[in-house]
């Protein structure tokens, strides 16, 4: 069972901002792109498994999306966090299309011209890495977000439950769930 | 089984990746007018005035003349720098005084005018022509000159007079002789009346008349480079119309080949050409790509060839046929990207740029016109009616 948690109101001086943004500064909303696209960027780029250009198209397309529906924000949650669903349904959305742009694979690119002595421990690794990321976005959508919120983008579970609207207590539940699940699924694929 | 501490350990690993430069200004840069109003710059190509610099430099007189007054204010005289030249008390005064000092102060001190400055003695005074002489001589003198002016006796004074006329006369001959620059022919009063309107204008009226001299150029240039591919000029064709899609397809490997036979220097095209073409869309991303890593060379798959050329910036370019899919795969030179858009679906509405080696398959009807400024521009038409345009073009920077 879940319980939707209070609506806290953005408060501080991110508050302010977002309220001058909601008014149609310019500035304000310039300020709160500064502040806020770096971590967007970063999350998508675990996200993305380390897909720089894409990240960085799909951050475009995050903001884009987030000043169409700047009306929604009811500030429930943290704006960042908000944005951080933004750029997570606009990833999901990317990697729904249908298949008909297919990535080079970077990876075993840089693999094949890197002739660093230690080539091998840093493919092992970044195969590793893939192999989480793959587990990751396997995962059910509930836990699939609470893992990617809390781990690529820094958010609290508190601010996940707001912005899921469920309680700090489901979230953790989901968490552990997805560890779990995460843990079965590395196993499997090692 | 891996442990929960563990899942967690591997997922927070890892360091936040840095955003690409640009980023920021690209996204600063699509804050919906509609909702925020014009982005604020001082910048004069983006505002098309030049009100900025004239602004900071009248800021820069203001301060100066204010830090002046303030000097006066606190010291109760101007600073040494501005100091007024002092009047000469005496006809005994230094000689470097004496060349410093104004040229009506001189001649009071040398007893040729009274305090109003008007002369005292009309014997002894030369006429009013001398004291336009003096003043000349005055500006034009060196200070050793002026000095044995002073110094000279009275009756010599007609004779220094028509020393300096003669000198006057010197320098005006040789001012003449020395080329001079050719000023503007003049202005109807009607002109001069429209003048200002003119300059502000200008930088408007000459940015169009560049694209349009460029659109000349361009379509100066179409014809010449155009005869070896004249097969390949394409006409868009219904989306409905299988027969018309074979057809269209054909022609587009016909017109990646014959980009082989284009001339390289009608491929030549500016980077400000390019830029004029540019979607707004395509702007966003030109300031923070970075040339890409070196590609790796295609894999081999076994597929119909359709067509295969060359086109400037381009390594290699392939149409392939992969079943019943269409698959474009080009690798790009150092600095030069493959851009895709979408017009129609939002899907796909994000270009598209994979490193060096680009890939894109495409399932639908193909068309394509390879432009002989070497701008390729390929186009797929959907059975939905939307289309995809590929365009190869050099980054502005």
């Amino acid at each position: 069972m879940t319980t939707s948690s209070p609506a806290t109101p953005a408060r501080g001086r991110r508050g302010q901002l977002v309220a001058a943004v909601k008014a149609g500064d310019r500035m304000a909303a310039e300020r709160l792109v500064e502040e806020t696209y770096e971590m967007i960027f970063a999350s998508l780029v675990k996200l993305t498994g380390g897909d720089r250009d894409l990240a960085a198209d799909l951050t475009q397309e995050t903001y884009r999306r987030a000043w169409q529906s700047l009306d929604r924000f009811d500030g429930r949650s943290k704006f960042g966090t908000w944005l951080y669903r933004i750029a997570y349904n606009a990833f999901l959305n990317h990697v729904r299309r249908p298949a008909r742009i297919r990535a080079f694979e970077e990876g075993e690119a840089e693999a094949a011209r890197d002739t660093a002595p230690d080539l091998r421990r840093r493919f092992e690794e970044r195969q590793q890495e893939e192999r989480l990321r793959r587990a990751v976005l396997d995962l059910p959508e509930d836990l699939r977000f609470a893992v990617t919120a809390r781990y690529w983008s820094g958010t609290s579970a508190v601010e996940i439950a707001r912005i899921q609207g469920i309680s700090a207590v489901a979230v953790r539940k989901r968490l552990r769930k997805a560890y779990a699940a995460l843990g079965i699924a590395l196993e499997a694929t090692t | 089984m891996t442990n929960e501490r563990d899942i967690k350990r591997r997922l927070s690993s890892g360091a936040d990746a840095e955003p690409p430069a640009g980023l920021l200004e690209a996204i600063q840069q699509e804050i919906p007018e509609e909702t925020f109003g014009p982005r604020i710059t001082s910048s004069p190509e983006l505002t098309g005035s030049l009100w900025a610099p004239r602004a900071l430099a009248a800021a820069v007189v203001v301060l100066a003349a204010g830090l002046v007054a303030v000097g006066v204010a606190r010291n109760g005289a101007l600073p040494e720098s501005v100091q007024p030249v002092p009047e000469v008390a005496s006809a005994e005064a230094p000689a470097e005084v004496m060349a410093a000092a104004p040229a009506n102060s001189r001649l009071r001190a040398l007893g040729y005018l009274d305090a109003e400055g008007d002369s005292v003695d009309e014997a002894r005074s030369a006429p009013s022509r001398r004291n336009e002489l003096q003043g000349e001589l005055r500006r034009e003198l060196p200070v050793e000159d002026a000095a044995s002016f002073r110094d000279a006796p009275d009756a010599s004074l007609d004779a220094d007079a028509a020393s300096v006329r003669e000198r006057l006369m010197e320098r005006s001959v040789r001012t003449e002789a020395s080329p001079r620059p050719v000023a503007p022919p003049a202005a109807s009063p009607l002109e001069e009346a429209a003048t200002p309107q003119k300059k502000e204008q200008k930088s408007g009226e000459e940015s169009d008349a560049e694209r349009e001299q460029e659109s000349e150029l361009q379509a100066k240039a179409a014809p010449q480079a155009a005869g070896s591919r004249a097969s390949a000029e394409l006409v868009p064709v219904e989306a409905d119309d299988p027969a018309e899609i074979e057809e269209a397809e054909s022609a587009v490997s016909e017109a990646v080949i014959a980009s082989m036979e284009t001339p390289a220097a009608a491929r030549q095209v500016s980077a400000e050409e390019l830029a004029n073409e540019s979607a707004p869309r395509r702007d966003r991303r030109r300031s923070r790509r970075a040339p890409a890593a070196p590609a790796v060379p295609p894999d081999s798959l076994s597929e119909s060839r359709l067509g295969a050329g060359r086109v400037a910036g381009v390594e290699t370019l392939e149409i392939v046929a992969v079943a019943e899919d269409f698959q474009l795969r080009a690798r790009l030179e150092p600095g030069f990207r493959l851009e895709i858009e979408n017009r129609d679906r939002e899907w796909s509405a994000v270009p598209f740029l994979r490193d060096r080696l680009v890939r894109y398959d495409l399932d639908e009807g193909l068309l394509g016109d390879l432009r002989p400024d070497g701008v390729l521009h390929l186009r797929t038409v959907t059975l939905g009616g939307a289309a995809v345009a590929f365009v190869v073009r050099i980054p502005q920077e």
